[in-house]
């Protein structure tokens, strides 16, 4: 068992987050800043100054990024190429670079499995909250859309299916009397409310990992199941 | 009460030694490199750790064919990987799958992508081969796999990280059987990156070399099947080795290089030794994450000066297989499994001397030695440090 102890908008600390500090945004690009910006209001919200470890999740990764090397590599001719974007477009980009900007030298792991991938993210901070309880994990999911993106998947018939957003969360082991907005742990066997279909058919898990935000945002009233399709891995969350 | 022990009772692999275990152990033992120039890139001389077949002989050696066959390149080393490794499964259905990837469909993508920008879009379905993820749904319907199933981006400590994970979902019982490793292709945008941050030696890469200059990139995939150790001795299974740690942590101090004390491979490699019930001295032999590059040989023999005082024998075995990237921690692994098995410490790059400032030399020859625990290190981009401890079942 696990709790969860905030998310970006929601948890037992009010107010608004301080802003990223200028000259760290300077450097970010715009999904590490969004990234950046979610994590430090959920980290706030939780009252917690510095994670133990750091689970993101990207279905697509920094494309941006991805797209402006690719577009180098096919436009310079033989130039030196700018190793910032390539830097940039590695799915561990905003894990990693939380890790830099907090001190974090804890696990810090990047899934990526589709609409699939939030789950695999919360499932890997569960497994490592029963070996850790006193651990405090922030788990965050978030993808970007590009121009070339929506065209490709306009042409694909896919156009639900991309999101741009994302979600942070803090959660902490069951062992301790802190104040939580809901509790999670493995299925076994309860019932309750899948929480998918969200979106018709999304493909980024951040796109699931906002409908648990709001979710919990609004109060959770009712437990809802979060499953990556696989029954002895479906994670239950409750109310507190 | 102990957690249950982790084994290791299936793997496969293809990289530039050969394709499946029994060829890449054979040239092992023989100690000769698999780095030449590339057949499929335009980069002339430049060696890189090139799987022999094209894609065509790829898809003619994936066994029980199924439709449709993916077109990129990651998902067909993977396929012929993972099918390897569950060859001795009977009923795979209860398997979990965590794969690793960093390039994905990249192979296809970078190809395409002037197309795409340019609104010609005959091809767009390429599109869908382009997540990471894309190869591991791929395996998961290949080998008839329906558990729990992701994919680990961790940049070069990728797949040590997904092998990690599938040691925990055992442990805590989330899972009867995983199937974890990685696949990454060659493409062109890995190796215009790397060149771009002068990291690729232009000849072959020397690491832990005095005058090393840079890596060669390489391309492979590599599975191991993972099961509580009780369960397949049960089953009348002989595990091949016992994973007995892992670990992960990060070092926090630069998006691409190491801290000059190594500390994130420092922390990485005492808590997978600890976890496996060990003391440095225990170690027998370590696989080195070894790139070749001046900053991570550096900061990787400080590390492992720090933690061992006298060092092991030590291997990069990326030498003779390139960085593999996502696939380089299982492929590793595997390695030093069939090390284990046959009490062979491989060679890498043949040095002639330490690089300055150390004393502790890489094994330059194969030497025949019994072991019993081999340390296998990955590291990467972000500061992500993982190690692996591997240990004779017997």
């Amino acid at each position: 068992m696990s709790r969860l102890l905030s998310t970006s908008r929601t948890g037992p600390v009010t107010g608004d987050p301080p802003p990223l500090p200028a000259q760290a945004a300077r450097r970010l690009s715009a999904i590490q800043y969004r990234a950046a910006t979610l994590a430090l209001a959920a980290l706030y919200r939780a009252g917690v100054e510095r994670p133990d470890a750091i689970i993101a999740n990207t279905a697509l990764g920094c494309l941006d990024d991805t797209e402006r090397f690719l577009a180098d590599m096919r436009d310079a001719k033989g130039a030196l190429l700018s190793p910032l974007p390539f830097m940039r477009s590695t799915h561990n980009t905003m894990a990693g670079q939380l890790a830099l900007m907090l001190g974090c030298h804890g696990p810090n792991i990047t899934h990526s499995q589709g609409l699939n991938g939030f789950h695999a993210a919360l499932a890997e901070a569960e497994l490592m909250l029963h070996e850790h309880p006193k651990m405090k994990v922030l788990v965050l999911a978030i993808d970007e859309r590009t121009d070339l993106l929506a065209s490709v998947a306009a042409t694909l018939d896919v156009t639900t299916t991309v999101g741009q957003g994302g979600e942070a969360f803090v959660l902490a082991g069951d062992t301790e009397d802190v104040p939580c907005i809901a509790r999670m742990g493995w299925q076994n066997g309860a019932t309750a409310r899948l929480l998918l279909p969200l979106a018709e058919r999304p493909v980024h898990g951040s796109v699931v990992a906002e409908g648990l935000g709001s979710l919990l945002g609004e109060g959770l009233r009712a437990p809802v199941v979060l499953s990556g399709g696989d029954p002895s891995t479906a994670l239950l969350i409750s109310p507190c | 009460m102990n957690p249950p022990r982790i084994a290791i009772t299936g793997m496969g692999a293809v990289c530039a030694l050969g394709t499946g275990i029994a060829d890449i152990t054979a040239v092992l033992v023989a100690g000769r490199t698999g780095l030449r120039p590339s057949v499929r890139l335009p980069y002339g001389e430049q060696p890189f750790g090139e799987v022999g077949a094209d894609n065509a002989v790829l898809e003619s050696l994936i066994e029980g064919r199924f439709s449709p066959l993916p077109r990129s390149r990651t998902a067909l080393l993977a396929l012929l990987a993972a099918k390897e490794a569950m060859a001795g499964t009977a009923d795979p259905r209860d398997t979990a799958v965590i794969s690793a990837s960093t390039v994905g469909g990249m192979d296809l993508s970078e190809d395409l992508f002037d197309d795409w920008r340019n609104g010609r879009m005959e091809r767009a379905a390429m599109a869908l081969e382009h997540p990471v993820y894309a190869h591991t749904r791929a395996v998961a319907d290949a080998v008839g796999a329906q558990g729990f199933t992701t994919t680990i981006s961790t940049a070069c400590s990728s797949s040590a990280n997904a092998i990690a994970l599938g040691a925990r979902l055992l442990q805590q019982g989330r899972a009867r059987r995983v199937l974890a490793g990685g696949s990454d292709a060659l493409c062109r945008f890995t190796v215009e990156g790397f060149r771009a941050l002068s990291a690729m030696d232009a000849g072959p890469c020397r690491p832990f070399s005095a005058d090393r200059k840079g890596m060669n990139l390489g391309e492979a995939a590599a599975y191991v099947v993972l099961e509580r150790a009780e369960d397949a001795l049960r089953d009348g299974r002989v595990p091949l080795a016992l994973l007995g740690g892992w670990s992960n942590s990060n070092d926090a101090h630069h998006a691409t290089a190491t801290s000059p004390e190594g500390n994130g491979p420092y922390a990485a490699m005492r808590e997978a030794i600890g976890r496996a019930g060990l003391a440095p001295e225990d170690i027998d032999h370590i696989n080195a994450h070894g790139t070749g590059t001046d900053n991570n040989d550096a900061t990787e023999l400080r590390a492992m000066e720090r933690l061992f005082g006298t060092v092991p024998p030590f291997t990069s075995t990326k030498a003779l297989t390139g960085h593999t990237l996502a696939a380089a921690g299982a492929l590793e692994a595997v390695i030093a499994v069939q090390c284990l098995r046959n009490g062979l410490v491989p060679m890498g790059f043949p040095v002639e001397g330490p690089m300055p400032g150390h004393t502790a030399m890489p094994v330059t020859t194969p030497q025949r030695r019994p072991l019993r625990a081999v340390l296998s290190s990955s590291f990467g981009f972000g500061g992500n440090c993982a190690a692996l401890v591997l240990m004779n079942a017997a």
